[in-house]
């Protein structure tokens, strides 16, 4: 069932921009006139899609690894952007407008990668134009239970996406309603949505509110919880009307009181403001909530909770510089909330810390990495969102480490230069690279930990084709292992598209048995489904991997 | 920005300073369980009441009842399905009480209709007071559309409702409605609707969204828009909206322009660039400000902005010189943009800022009940379209402890403030060298300092109180009081001379802390305390007021007949 739908979303929504998007100007060197000794220069147009038109006070930002941070125009009246001192190197160009699908240049559909455009030293090329597609749009009315507008409610419209295996929703477009309950969420590319409509209490700092009538948060057609809400399908530039709410009135509390060290001291102003986040909600993000004190005592508050499980989470203050000491304390509570005021207070926590060194494959043929390594400690349980992230730590120069982590299980995943890959996670020589690490909520330090890296690693190359048998140069491939527990790791896991001679690549999987197989398009978001990978294992090809092997492989585009 | 920062290095040096204490002896560690709630006002006050809409009598749910003692709230209720709310576990005081939905009106304790003068809510220990109502009127709307020059609709541009009023001295545009939904963005067929609207008339304007921080080129944009499509105020038409009514059909037409750019470079008269120097950009005359992305001169002080509109701009710079003095400085450049030309190639040489310093004088009680003071520095030259600009980015300037107390300033004419004053305490007059400017402001020479100013607070203001009766005598429940100087001189700009009273429970108004003179008192059926400062309000209401003269301190009563 829900492949079906997803098979919706990947196959027939997008042609209509794939049609369209062909630039009918290709971009040229211009020839190296008035030679000028100040970089090269990228120019073109931003342009609609449907009329041709072009498009002024369109945003366009260019962004290359040899850039420290991305660059951004604005267009004039002609719509024409210009990007000068530009040293050589592979540039992305993306415009967006309000109203409008943003899209980088090369990029036939939404969400896909674009293409670089390639500059040469003082090289000046022309005629990089993007025509935006109109984006769509899904209306309709949010009203309470009695048929009043629920005035200034939030239209939210989600995004289904896969992170490592788990379904997410991602929002892509917010409305409020007005005073007569209407609300329109617009610029929206073609797919289908998961589309919430919720109503906070107008919040103001450093007040106690005391208990009374709110709203829960709903999904379209009117269920409480993501999983059964029904999709809503946009077509390009077209309007999905009628996407109408009715909101339960609902019975909602709040809670405060007071944060406290480990041994229930006033914590003075705590290092960071505790969060707090409606558990099964799928828009993943926490809420701050109000603080006050008297720099002695630290008091929190949230009010206007609707009934529902809550997480609240206090993460400790993290420093990029280590001058700065780190008091690595933090807390994550459950509560339940049923309209009622609760107090109660959040004691902070000594938090775990993980050390360990880097070890190197004996087999490897060089002695270390060149680059620096850095080691963090991620979560296992990927349903948590958002999830628990804390800082990566650098490796020493004598190949130790000390990472702090968040209690619960943890996977220790080592950053590594090119060219290297984790070969294997050990805690007191037993092998626990998949299953992690259970770091216990009381601080404890576990130590002993061995990460071992190598340069043996594998790679997979190959070029795919269609039903008929001809070479394609634009395509999307997926690489996925047989074993369905390693779906969601990015050890066993990879999505890739080809080089400009229509050749793929993908290093540094874990040794293993794995399917590959290749798409006109996919959207990287659907990528990591699970259904629909366990769909792909019959039409995909299968190879095999062993440690430090470099295999070729032809692969067919599923129709 | 800082003083969260601030924070946070209190916070680690205390969490160590825990850290590194022996956990042996300590008091026994305390679990999770339920306390008392420490953010839970401790009084043994109850309000109760109703909050409904006024035309249907429906009630109203999930609105939010806001009780404030200052000028935060710190407790409120919450409506439940029956449109009643209760707030528990108050202090006995006087407060205000407001109650807000969005799409109505929101109303103050004691108002019937917004922008009339409030009542404060007085409570007891112990007391419950029930009843207090709130009937709140629908809002008014306005809906329209945006298109460019060739007919499209332009989605994104911000459109709000501008109402003329009087602050600070001076006329000036207010944004109207609810703050929170003030500002409405046209959709993707070029739609708006402001609503939550009092009944009025307003200037509609349309403003393009800010393009993003760190931008090389504005490109073409669009200058804010004033309805029926002028971008020049003056030329701009008003809208009359009804009480709970629509007005539709406001369009407006947007002309693309090429946005213009400043190049800058900020220096002292050396040539050095500033430390930490900070921008202020505006507009003259502007009825809305483009929304600008401020940029931070770099290392070299040079600076770029782009998004400018023809018209004439001013821009400040504030900093220290990056010498060891470490001395305030300050730019002032003046820049004309015509037709989407840039202006190249700016320099602004930055001065010492004028430093005023001076002491707070206390008449009354002692400085025990005063509490920590924090002084703002007002600029008494024109101000910015919303809200009166401070000098040096708005800084507040802690009052030490010895009641001394050190400020900086543009050159210019400026006067200071107090940013809250404890209850009880007025402020009674500023003097520099024995002479009083509290009316004038104080002068910060181009070079040079300002030193011995006075500020002198008392715990003894004058006051004025009394009644105010109708037809036949009967005493008013319900009514302003509008108190103002006899000079018309003394009605404009900042003036002290100003002031509105509303009737307390037992009918009577007080008003504290005016300065003496002569003056004229009248009582309305209703004003708004913001718009009857301006003094073409007033002028027509002197024949009808009754004069009376206030002393130094005095208090006095008066009673009034309703006009």
């Amino acid at each position: 069932m829900r492949y079906r739908v997803l098979r919706i979303a990947i196959v027939i929504a997008w042609p209509a921009i794939a049609a369209a998007q062909t630039p009918p100007r290709s971009p040229q060197a211009a020839p190296a006139a008035g030679r000028q000794t100040s970089g090269g220069t990228i120019r073109g147009h931003v342009l609609a899609l449907d009329t041709g038109r072009p498009l002024r006070s369109a945003r366009v930002q260019i962004s290359a690894a040899e850039l420290t941070a991305p660059r951004a125009t604005m267009t004039d009246l002609d719509g024409a952007y210009e990007f000068k001192n530009l040293s050589s190197g592979r540039y992305t160009v993306t415009a967006s407008r309000s109203s409008y699908v943003e899209l980088s240049y090369g990029q036939t559909r939404a969400f896909e990668a674009g293409k670089p455009i390639v500059l040469g030293d003082t090289q000046t090329i022309e005629n990089v134009d993007l025509r935006l597609p109109k984006g769509g749009a899904i209306a309709g009315t949010v009203l309470d239970d009695t048929g009043q507008p629920l005035i200034g409610a939030t239209v939210t419209v989600l995004k289904p996406q896969f992170v490592r295996g788990i379904r997410r929703l991602i929002s892509t477009g917010t409305a409020r309603a007005n005073d007569v309950g209407e609300y329109r969420v617009f610029g929206l590319s073609p797919g289908t949505f998961v589309v919430s409509a919720a109503k906070a209490i107008l919040a103001s700092p450093d007040w106690t509110i005391q208990t009374g009538t709110g709203y829960a948060p709903t999904f379209f057609p009117g269920s409480p919880d993501a999983a059964s809400a029904i999709l809503v399908a946009v077509k390009q530039g077209q309007t999905t009307g009628a996407i109408d709410f009715v909101l339960d009135a609902k019975r909602v509390g709040s809670i405060g009181g007071a944060v406290t060290m480990t041994d229930g001291r006033p914590a003075g102003f705590p290092a960071t403001e505790p969060m707090i986040r409606r558990i099964g909600d799928p828009i993943s993000r926490f809420t701050t909530m109000v603080m006050s004190g008297d720099g002695v005592h630290s008091n929190f508050r949230a009010s206007g909770l609707s009934p529902g499980d809550y997480e609240i989470r206090l993460m400790p203050l993290t420093s990029s510089t280590a001058a700065v000491p780190v008091v690595w304390q933090g807390l994550i509570k459950r509560i339940t909330l049923d309209g009622e005021n609760l107090t109660f207070n959040l004691p902070l926590q000594p938090w775990p810390t993980a050390t360990g060194r880097i070890t190197i494959d004996p087999l490897a043929s060089a002695s270390a990495p060149s680059g620096p390594i850095r080691v963090a400690a991620i979560n296992v349980d990927p349903a948590d969102t958002p999830p628990l992230s804390t800082p990566a730590a650098t490796v020493s120069a004598d190949m130790t480490f000390t990472v702090n982590t968040a209690p619960g299980r943890m996977l220790i995943r080592p950053t590594l230069p090119k060219g290297w890959a984790l070969k294997a996670v050990r805690l007191k020589r037993e092998d626990v690279t998949d299953s992690g690490i259970e770091f216990a909520s009381n601080g404890e330090r576990v130590s002993e930990i061995e990460v071992e890296i190598t340069d043996r690693i594998t790679d997979i190359t190959g070029t795919a084709r269609n039903a008929k048998g001809d070479l394609l140069n634009d395509y999307s491939i997926i690489v996925f292992p047989h074993e369905p527990a390693h779906y969601g790791d990015s050890r066993y896991f990879a999505t890739a598209r080809p080089d400009q001679n229509g050749r793929f690549s993908v290093s540094g999987l874990a040794p293993g048995d794995y399917h590959v197989i290749a798409f006109d398009y996919l959207d990287p978001g659907t990528a990591q489904d699970p259904s629909l990978l366990d769909h792909l294992r019959s039409d995909a090809t299968s190879i095999s991997l062993r440690e430090g092997e470099s295999k070729s492989v032809g692969v067919k585009v599923v129709p | 920005m800082w003083k969260r920062s601030t924070l946070i290095v209190l916070v680690l040096a205390h969490a160590l300073l825990h850290a590194q204490q022996p956990t042996r002896g300590a008091a026994p560690p305390q679990d999770t369980a339920p306390q008392r709630d420490p953010a839970r006002p401790g009084g043994t006050s109850v309000i109760r009441g109703q909050v409904t809409d006024a035309q249907t009598g429906r009630p109203l749910r999930a609105v939010v009842v806001s009780l404030y003692a200052t000028a935060r709230a710190y407790q409120g209720g919450l409506t439940d399905g029956a449109g009643r709310y209760e707030i528990q576990d108050v202090v006995a005081g006087r407060y205000r009480l407001v109650a807000r939905s969005e799409g109505y009106l929101t109303l103050n304790f004691g108002q019937t209709r917004p922008n009339q003068g409030e009542k404060p809510l007085v409570l007891d220990d112990g007391q419950t007071v029930e009843h207090v109502d709130f009937h709140l009127p629908r809002g008014a709307a306005i809906a329209g559309m945006v298109r460019d020059d060739r007919g499209d609709p332009v989605a994104g541009v911000g459109v709000r409702a501008l109402a003329t009023s009087y602050s600070q001295g001076r006329r000036t545009l207010a944004l109207a409605g609810d703050t929170q939904t003030a500002i409405q963005f046209t959709d993707d067929l070029g739609e708006f609707r402001i609503f939550g609207l009092a009944p009025g008339s307003f200037y509609v304007a349309a403003v393009p969204a800010i393009s993003g921080a760190n931008i090389e080129s504005a490109g073409a944009s669009y200058a804010p828009t004033y309805y029926p499509g002028t971008t020049n105020l003056a030329d701009a038409q008003r809208v009359n909206v009804k009480l709970g009514e629509v007005t539709s059909n406001i369009n407006l037409a947007l002309s693309p322009m090429r946005m213009s750019t400043i190049s800058a470079v900020v220096t002292d008269s050396d040539g050095r660039a500033l430390t930490n120097p900070r921008l202020i950009v505006r507009q003259m005359g502007a009825g809305v400000l483009l929304p600008f992305n401020i940029p931070r001169p770099d290392a070299a002080g040079k600076f770029q902005m782009s998004g400018f509109t023809p018209g004439d701009y001013e821009i400040r710079v504030a900093g220290t010189s990056s010498g060891s003095d470490s001395m305030p400085l300050s730019a002032i450049g003046k820049v004309s943009i015509v037709n989407g030309e840039d202006v190249d190639g700016l320099h602004l040489v930055a001065i010492k800022m004028p430093t005023g310093s001076g002491h707070i004088v206390l008449s009354g009680a002692t400085s025990s009940t005063l509490g920590p003071l924090s002084i703002e520095v007002v600029d008494l030259a024109e101000s910015l379209p919303y809200q009166p600009r401070a000098s040096g980015g708005g800084v507040l300037v802690r009052v030490q402890s010895d009641l001394t107390f050190s400020v900086t300033s543009a050159p210019g004419r400026a006067t200071l403030r107090f940013f809250t004053l404890p209850r009880g305490w007025y402020l009674k007059s500023i003097r520099v060298n024995g002479t009083d400017v509290s009316d004038i402001g104080i002068n910060f020479p181009e070079s040079g300092d300002v030193s011995g100013i006075e500020i002198e607070l008392t715990t003894h203001p004058s006051e004025i109180s009394g009644m105010v009766r109708g037809v036949g005598s009967t005493v008013v429940d319900d009514y302003t009081v509008v108190v103002f100087a006899r000079d018309p001189a003394r009605r404009k700009g900042m003036t002290r001379y100003f002031a509105t009273g509303r009737p307390d429970a037992a009918a009577k108004f007080v008003i504290n802390g005016l300065p003496a003179g002569e003056y004229y008192a009248i009582a309305l059926d209703w004003a708004d305390p913001e718009a009857s400062a301006d003094p073409d309000f007033l002028e027509p209401l002197a024949s009808a007021a009754t004069p009376f003269t206030l002393g130094d301190g005095e208090v006095t009563s008066i009673d009034l007949i309703l006009k």
